[in-house]
C-alpha cells in the first residue's frame, strides 16, 4: 500500500571515515521520515519542517547525549544520505509514469545572478532536478568523497559551516572553500549533462 | 561526459586556485586565476569555468538548503489509497491531512458504518510498543460523550514492503462537519450562542479528563461541528497514543505533536515540563481568544514552535476587547484567565471555565476575579435578589475579594465566588421547598403573609396541584416538583438532579409510581450537565434501575450489562455503587437461569473491589449479597452457611463487638438457614438479630420492619400461623407509624398481616380489612398492576369466600383479570391458578377448562402448578389445601379425559 517502500541506499560514501553509517542509515531514514512526517502534521504547515531541526531531533533521540562534534559526523553523514535518499525517491516517484520521456530532459532553472531579484523558489524544483542532482552526487562522491561530505553534512543534513567544520575537524573557512567549490562542480556537472542530452 | 578527466593532483590544483579565487571579491576573480594559472595553462578553463558556473543560482541548490516544502511533500508518502482495504475497512476520499496524519472516511461493511480512519504519522517499531498503542486505543475508546467523536479501534497496518507500520485509528464519522473556525465564519453566531458553544465544548474536555485523557492538541481544526450546530472534539487521547506508538522515549514535548500556537508557556519549558490538563486549559482559552476575536492570541495560528516559544517569552496576547470590543468586561477575564501564562493561574478545570461561561450567559457573577462591590449589587439588581441575602453574599465577597487582593491567588478568588454560589443554591433550594409546602396548603394563600413584602417565601409561588377539590397528596406533591425543577433552579442541573432524586426516595418509600419520572428527570440533568457516564450520572441511574427492578419492571440485562462495565470503567472508585449494580445484575441474571454468569459476574466485581482495599464494610457486604444471590436451594444454602463463622468474625472486627454490620450478617445467617430448611435455627438467629437491631436502630425503624418480615416468612414455613400474625402486626405498626397507612410498606404489611389471619381461619373481618387496606393502600400500584395489589386482591377475595360467598370472591378475582387483560398485560399463570381453584372449588369445570387451554400454552405450566401446590401446602386447611387441589384436579384431569 505505501507508495514508496524505502529501499537501502545503493551506494554508501565511506567519506564518513569508516564502514559504521551503513548499519545507521536504515534506523535514520525511519527516525527522519517518522520525525518529519510528526513536524508535518503537527506544525501543520510545510515551511517549519527543516531539514536541520528534523536531523538534530532525530540526532537528540537517536544518541541523545552531547558528545564532541567529530564524534557526530557518522551519523550527520548517515542521516544526510538518508535525507537524500528520502528526496530523491520521491523524485523517481513522482517521475516514474512519466520515465522515458523527461528522463533525460534536465529542465534545471539557472537564473543568472542578480537578474531574479526573488530568487528561486521551491516550487520551481521539478522532480527531473532532483534527479539531476542525485546522478551528479554520485559522480562527486566518485571524483572527490570530502567534497562530498561536505554537500552532505551542509546542505542534505543542514548544518551550519561552522558545525560541519567541527564535525569534520576542520576550519571554517575550509569548510567555505569547499562548499564552493563542489556546489560549482556540482552545477557544471548538472549543466553540462543537460547539454548532452 | 565532455570534459578530459582531470589526474587527482590537477584536481587538487584546481581546488587549490578555485578555492583561492573564492576567497576573492568576484571582480578580481578572473585576473587572479589568469595570473595562478600561468604555470598549468591546461587548467585555465576547467577552473574559470568552475569560476563561472559559481555565479549561477539555482532553484535546487541555493533556496536555503532543502526547501521544506519539497521535503514536505517528499515525505508525504501516503500509505492508502482510495478503494483499498485496511482492516475490514474500505478506504473512501480524503478528508484532510494534519492534526497527526491523513484521515480518510472509510467504510466498514460489517457493521454497515462510516468511520473516519486515521493514519498516524508515527511508525510503531516492536510489537511492545504496538501492543501498549492497541491498549491505550481502548481505553480511549471508553470515552463517551456526545461532543467527542468516538474511537471505535485501533490498529497498525503493516504495509507492504515498509519496515515502518502505520499506526490508524477508526473514529466516529461527523457528516456534513465543519471545523469550529469554518463555522464560525459561515454562521456568524450571535456572542450568546458563540459562548453556549464554547461551554459545550469545555464540558467534553472535561469529560476527557475526568477520565484521565489530555487532549493535548485541542484547536479549531479539531473541533467540528456537525449539521445539528453541536461541537465533536475529534483526536481526543491520540496524543498519547503517539507518544505511546513511539518506540523511541520521548525526550521532548514537542514529540507530543501538539500545534505549537495552542501549546502553553510551560510546553516550552523544556523536557522537564510534564503536561496537564491545565494545558489544555490554555489551549481552550487559545480557542476561545480566537473563535471570538477573530484572529489567534499570538497573531498567527500557524506558529513553528521557536516562533510560538518566542511569542510566549517575550509577548503577551492583546486584551480580547481590543479586537472585539462586546467581549469586554466578562468574557474577556474567562479568555485571558484560561489564557494565563502560569498555570496555577488559570481555571484547573474545563468544568470551571464551563461553568464561567455559563455564569455570563445567566448574568451571574464569574468565578475568575474578585468582582468589587458595586458590580455585586448591579448584578443581583439585575437579576432581582432578595436584598438580605444580597448583603450577606457582598459581605463575603468584600472579605474575600480583600484576601484575593493581599494574596494574589486565583483560588481566593474561585472560594468567594463559590460561596456566594453556595448562598444561591440555598435560597433556591429553601424557596423550592417553601413552594412546594405552601403548594401542599390549600389555605396558604389566606395567611396574612401575603402582605408582607419581602417575604421571600412568596417569590417563587407554586401553580396549583393536583384535584382542586382537594388537598394534594404528598406524591402529587412530589411530581409537581419535576416541572418546577426548571423554574426553581435555572440551568443549575447539578441541583435539580439532587432535588429530583430526593424527591423520588420519598416518592418510592410512597410506593409513588411517579418515582420513576424523577429519577428519569434526575438521570436526564445529570446527563446534560456531567455526561451521561459521569460518575454521578451512574449513581442516578443505577436508583432508577433498581427501582425498575423493585417495581418487577428491570431494565433488560444488555443494559445492566453495560451500566456495571461503565460503572467498572469509569466509577470504579465508588465501591459500594459498583456492589450494589452488581448485586441487582446478578439476581436478574440469576432470575433469568443464567447462574454461571452471575457467579462469574460477582468473582469479578468482587476482585475489583477488593483491589487496594483491606477488608471493609463494603466488601463485607458485597460478599454477603453476592453469596446470596447464588443460592438456590438447601445445598448451596448451606454451603453458603459454612462461611458465615468467617463472615461473623469480620463483621465483628469491623463492629469492635456485635453491631451493624453483625446484624448484617445475622440477616443473611437466618435466611440462607431458611433456605437451608433449617427454620429452628433460623428462627434463633432471627430472634438474635431482632434483639440487637432493638438495640442497633430502636424498635421503630426499616430495619426492624425488615427482621419482622424475615420472622413473619419463617413464621409461615414453620406453619406458626400466630407468630407469623404477630410478625405481620409488629411490620404494619412500623409501617404505619413511620408512613402512614398508604406506603408500600403499609401494603405489604397489611397483605400479610391478612394471610397470617387467613391462614389460621380466624378474625375473619380484621383479615377483610387488613386485605381491604393492602389493595386500597397504594392505589397506583393496584392500577399498573403490581404483583402486591394482585396478591393483595386476592386476599380480600379469599376472606370473602372464607366467609362463605365463593361467588363474590370469584367475581372479584375475574373483575381483576379483566383489568389486567384489558391494560395488555398478559395475566400471570399464578394469578390464572387462584381464579381457577376457585372455579374447581365452585365445580365450574367449563371456565376450569378454558383456563386449562389457556394455562396449557404456557411452557412452564407445569412448573406453576408446582409453585402453587407449594403455597398451598404453606396455608392452613382452609386455604386450598394440596388435598383440595390434588382432588380437584384429580376430578379436572377425568373430565378432561372424558371430553376428549
Amino acid at each position: 500500500m505505501a507508495a514508496e517502500p524505502p529501499q537501502p541506499p545503493t551506494a554508501t560514501p565511506d567519506a564518513s571515515g569508516g564502514g559504521s553509517s551503513d548499519n545507521l542509515l536504515p534506523l535514520v531514514y525511519d527516525h527522519l521520515r517518522a520525525l518529519a512526517r510528526a513536524k508535518l502534521a503537527s506544525e501543520s504547515s510545510a515551511q517549519s519542517i527543516s531539514p536541520t531541526a528534523l536531523v538534530h531531533e532525530a540526532y537528540l533521540k537517536m544518541v541523545g547525549t552531547d558528545k564532541p562534534w567529530h564524534d557526530k559526523r557518522h551519523f550527520f553523514a548517515a542521516a544526510a544520505l538518508a535525507m537524500r535518499r528520502i528526496l530523491v525517491d520521491r523524485a523517481r516517484a513522482r517521475q516514474g509514469p512519466k520515465r522515458g520521456v523527461i528522463d533525460s530532459r534536465v529542465s534545471l532553472e539557472m537564473v543568472q545572478d542578480g537578474a531574479a531579484s526573488d530568487g528561486p523558489t521551491p516550487a520551481d524544483i521539478l522532480a527531473s532536478d532532483w534527479i539531476a542532482l542525485e546522478q551528479a552526487m554520485t559522480a562527486l562522491e566518485a571524483h572527490d568523497p570530502l567534497l562530498a561530505e561536505v554537500v552532505h553534512l551542509r546542505y542534505f543534513a543542514g548544518l551550519t559551516v561552522d558545525e560541519t567544520a567541527l564535525a569534520m575537524g576542520v576550519s571554517p573557512r575550509s569548510i567555505n572553500r569547499d562548499w564552493m567549490i563542489a556546489r560549482a562542480w556540482l552545477l557544471r556537472r548538472i549543466r553540462d549533462a543537460s547539454d548532452a542530452s | 561526459m565532455t570534459r578530459p578527466t582531470a589526474t587527482n593532483d590537477d584536481w587538487s590544483l584546481v581546488k587549490a586556485i578555485a578555492g583561492e579565487a573564492f576567497d576573492l571579491p568576484a571582480e578580481q576573480r578572473a585576473a587572479f586565476i589568469k595570473e595562478r594559472c600561468a604555470q598549468r595553462p591546461d587548467l585555465l578553463e576547467q577552473v574559470r569555468d568552475l569560476i563561472g558556473v559559481a555565479s549561477t543560482r539555482t532553484s535546487i541548490l541555493d533556496a536555503g538548503g532543502i526547501p521544506s516544502d519539497m521535503l514536505a511533500a517528499a515525505l508525504d508518502i501516503t500509505p492508502v489509497v482510495e478503494g483499498a482495504r485496511i482492516g475490514r475497512y474500505v478506504i473512501g476520499p480524503p478528508l484532510g491531512t494534519g492534526g497527526m496524519g491523513t484521515v480518510h472516511q472509510a467504510f466498514d461493511p460489517s457493521l454497515s458504518r462510516t468511520v473516519a480512519l486515521k493514519f498516524l504519522t508515527h511508525g510503531v517499531a516492536s510489537p511492545r510498543a504496538r501492543r501498549r498503542f492497541e491498549v491505550e486505543a481502548r481505553s480511549l475508546a471508553r470515552l463517551d460523550h456526545p461532543a467527542i467523536a468516538r474511537i471505535f479501534e485501533a490498529g497498525v497496518h503493516v504495509a507492504e514492503g515498509n519496515p515502518v507500520s502505520v499506526p490508524f485509528i477508526a473514529m466516529e464519522f461527523v457528516p456534513e462537519a465543519r471545523t469550529l473556525d469554518a463555522w464560525m465564519r459561515e454562521r456568524h453566531p450571535a456572542l450568546r450562542d458563540t459562548l453556549a458553544m464554547l461551554a459545550a465544548i469545555c464540558d467534553a474536555v472535561h469529560h476527557g479528563h475526568q477520565q484521565g485523557v489530555l487532549h493535548l492538541d485541542l484547536k479549531p481544526s479539531n473541533i467540528l461541528v456537525g449539521k445539528d450546530d453541536a461541537p465533536k472534539i475529534i483526536d481526543f487521547g491520540v496524543a498519547r497514543l503517539r507518544s505511546d506508538a513511539d518506540a523511541v522515549a520521548t525526550a521532548t514535548r514537542a514529540d507530543l505533536g501538539g500545534t505549537p500556537a495552542y501549546m502553553p508557556p510551560e510546553a516550552f519549558d523544556g523536557a522537564s515540563a510534564t503536561l496537564d490538563t491545565r494545558a489544555d486549559i490554555f489551549a481552550l482559552g487559545a480557542i476561545m481568544y480566537e473563535v471570538l476575536a477573530g484572529t489567534h492570541p499570538r497573531d498567527n495560528p500557524s506558529l513553528s514552535m521557536q516562533q510560538a516559544a518566542a511569542f510566549v517569552r517575550d509577548r503577551q496576547p492583546e486584551k480580547l476587547s481590543g479586537r472585539r470590543r462586546d467581549c469586554k468586561g466578562d468574557i474577556e477575564t474567562v479568555v485571558h484567565a484560561a489564557l494565563d501564562p502560569d498555570r496555577a493561574k488559570r481555571y484547573q478545570s474545563a468544568a470551571e471555565l464551563a461553568a464561567d461561561l455559563r455564569r455570563i450567559l445567566e448574568h451571574r457573577p464569574i468565578v475568575a476575579r474578585p468582582v468589587s462591590f458595586a458590580r455585586h449589587i448591579a448584578l443581583f439588581a439585575r437579576r432581582r435578589k432578595a436584598i438580605a441575602a444580597a448583603t450577606v453574599i457582598a459581605a463575603l465577597g468584600l472579605g474575600a475579594g480583600f484576601i484575593a487582593l493581599q494574596t494574589g491567588l486565583s483560588r481566593a478568588r474561585a472560594s468567594e465566588a463559590i460561596a456566594r454560589e453556595e448562598a444561591d443554591r440555598a435560597r433556591r433550594s429553601s424557596q423550592f421547598i417553601m413552594g412546594m409546602l405552601r403548594a401542599a396548603n390549600p389555605f396558604a394563600g389566606e395567611s396574612v403573609l401575603t402582605a408582607a413584602p419581602d417575604w421571600s417565601g412568596w417569590n417563587d409561588p407554586w401553580p396549583p396541584v393536583g384535584d382542586p377539590d382537594k388537598a394534594p397528596s404528598i406524591g402529587d406533591l412530589l411530581a409537581a416538583g419535576i416541572d418546577r425543577l426548571d423554574v426553581a433552579f435555572p440551568g443549575d442541573l447539578q441541583m435539580q438532579a439532587d432535588m429530583a432524586i430526593t424527591l423520588a426516595e420519598t416518592a418510592e418509600a410512597l410506593a409513588d409510581r411517579r418515582a420513576d419520572l424523577l429519577l428519569e428527570r434526575a438521570v436526564e440533568a445529570l446527563s446534560a450537565a456531567h455526561g451521561p457516564d459521569h460518575p454521578r450520572t451512574l449513581v442516578a441511574r443505577h436508583l432508577l434501575f433498581n427501582w425498575q427492578a423493585i417495581k418487577g419492571d428491570p431494565p433488560p440485562l444488555e443494559t445492566l450489562d453495560r451500566h456495571i462495565s461503565t460503572i467498572r470503567s469509569v466509577a470504579s472508585d465508588n465501591r459500594p455503587l459498583l456492589s450494589s449494580a452488581a448485586t441487582l445484575s446478578m439476581r436478574l441474571m440469576v432470575n433469568a437461569g443464567r447462574l454461571d454468569d452471575a457467579i462469574a459476574l460477582g468473582t469479578a466485581v468482587r476482585a475489583d473491589l477488593a483491589r487496594g482495599h483491606d477488608d471493609d464494610p463494603t466488601l463485607l457486604n458485597a460478599d454477603l449479597s453476592f453469596l446470596d444471590i447464588t443460592i438456590a436451594g438447601p445445598e448451596s444454602a448451606a454451603k453458603a452457611l459454612e462461611r458465615i463463622p468467617e463472615l461473623l468474625a469480620r463483621s465483628k472486627r469491623l463492629d469492635a463487638g456485635e453491631g451493624l454490620h453483625t446484624l448484617s450478617v445475622l440477616f443473611h445467617q437466618q435466611r440462607w438457614q431458611r433456605e437451608a430448611g433449617r427454620l429452628a435455627e433460623a428462627a434463633a438467629t432471627i430472634r438474635h438479630g431482632a434483639e440487637l437491631a432493638t438495640r442497633v436502630h430502636g424498635s421503630r425503624n426499616k430495619g426492624m420492619y425488615e427482621w419482622w418480615t424475615n420472622l413473619y416468612f419463617v413464621a409461615l414455613i414453620l406453619k406458626d400461623y400466630p407468630l407469623a400474625e404477630e410478625a405481620a402486626r409488629q411490620q404494619v405498626a412500623v409501617a404505619q407509624g413511620m408512613l402512614g397507612p398508604r406506603s408500600l410498606y403499609t401494603t405489604k404489611a397489611n397483605g400479610r398481616l391478612a394471610r397470617a389471619l387467613l391462614s389460621q381461619g380466624v378474625r375473619l373481618e380484621e383479615a377483610q380489612r387488613a386485605a381491604r387496606q393492602a389493595v386500597d393502600g397504594a392505589p397506583e400500584l393496584l392500577e399498573a398492576g403490581d404483583g402486591w395489589a394482585i396478591f393483595h386482591e386476592s386476599l380480600w377475595a379469599w376472606s370473602i369466600r372464607l366467609q362463605g360467598d365463593w361467588a363474590k370472591a370469584l367475581d372479584i378475582l375475574r373483575q381483576r383479570m379483566a383489568v389486567e387483560t384489558a391494560a395488555g398485560r398478559p395475566a400471570t399463570v399464578d394469578w390464572a391458578e387462584l381464579v381457577r381453584w376457585a372455579e374447581l372449588a365452585q365445580g365450574q369445570m367449563d371456565g376450569a377448562l378454558a383456563h386449562d387451554e389457556w394455562t396449557s400454552r404456557e411452557p412452564d405450566i407445569r412448573a406453576a402448578v408446582e409453585r402453587a401446590e407449594l403455597h398451598a401446602s404453606r396455608m392452613s386447611p382452609d386455604w386450598p389445601s394440596v388435598t383440595l387441589v390434588e382432588a380437584a384436579r384429580a376430578r379436572f384431569e377425568a373430565e378432561r379425559a372424558k371430553r376428549r
